[in-house]
């Protein structure tokens, strides 16, 4: 059990993809974790440590979760992705929040 | 909280702005043949020759000579497309107020050690931009609407490019307002 002021703080990312194509959760988490290993590097990656808490394939939208202090890094290298599954998208970040319960509302 | 616009958008359809309203922009500039803004490419001096009356004039170059005497004319952006650190043009602009254009549709294109590449370009190119007080402005020189990015988008690659969450944030409300009202 970690104390309190060691735990590492996280955030929470609600996005969307906005694609032709439709997208499952495998697909998605693929997507995400391809997208931000290109941009952060392993290292990057390492120190953001992100995994996909959710994905609905209906709405094709899920919710993220990184470290506190690399949440800028990981909107940045989800900006940068134009290609879904080899056509033409992109992802947008709708919502940010400390709270999980608060981007589900 | 401050209001965003995006300046160099590169193409129109229909509800162009209703769809830059929804991802939080208050105003767009696209630079088409329907938008509010001309794009002039200069590769000589005759380029010079035209006339734009009430429309936002980009002018952009690989020449930073011509773009320092676009910077003394009535151009309102300019677009270095080379992004070299070029101090004298960038003292240039800073003394006529003329902001750089940024687009991040240049990093969208590229992948890998290119995209590495340009970042690092435009990263220097803003350090140098910052230390002589040169204004810039993030686009999104979007071609469609899927390569058209949020403010907050913008702000985090503009992070990512070296700036403070301030200057990003500036770049993207307070110069681009500027522009649009002179």
């Amino acid at each position: 059990m970690v104390v309190p002021t060691l735990r590492e703080k996280k955030r929470y990312l609600h996005f969307k993809f906005e694609c032709p194509c439709s997208i499952s959760e495998t697909e998605s988490r693929e997507e995400l974790y391809g997208a931000i290993l290109s941009f952060l590097g392993e290292f990057g990656f390492s120190r953001a440590s992100p995994k996909l808490v959710g994905f609905d394939s209906g709405s094709k939208s899920g919710i993220l979760r990184c470290s506190n202090n690399e949440v800028q890094n990981i909107k940045a290298a989800l900006a940068f992705v134009n290609k879904i599954k080899g056509e033409r998208g992109c992802i947008r970040v709708v919502k940010i929040s400390g709270v999980i319960n608060k981007l589900l509302t | 909280m401050p209001d965003y616009y995006d300046l160099g958008v590169r193409f129109w359809e229909d509800g162009l702005e209703k769809y830059a309203n929804s991802l939080g922009f208050k105003g767009v500039c696209s630079f088409s043949k329907e938008g509010n803004g001309v794009e002039i490419k200069a590769h000589n001096l005759n380029d010079f020759r035209f006339s734009a009356h009430g429309k936002i004039i980009l002018f952009s170059s690989e020449n930073a000579e011509l773009l320092k005497v676009a910077s003394k004319r009535e151009a309102s952006m300019l677009l270095f497309e080379r992004f070299l650190p070029d101090v004298g043009l960038v003292r240039v602009a800073a003394e006529n107020k003329k902001p750089f254009e940024i687009p991040v549709s240049i990093l969208l294109e590229r992948t890998g050690a290119n995209r590495a590449f340009m970042m690092s370009k435009i990263g220097f190119f803003l350090k140098i931009c910052n230390k002589y007080g040169a204004d810039f402005i993030l686009t999104s020189g979007a071609k469609n609407k899927l390569s058209m990015k949020s403010p907050a988008e913008l702000a985090a690659i503009g992070e990512a490019l070296g700036l403070s969450h301030d200057q990003a944030v500036k770049s993207i409300s307070m110069i681009p307002e500027y522009v649009l009202e002179r």
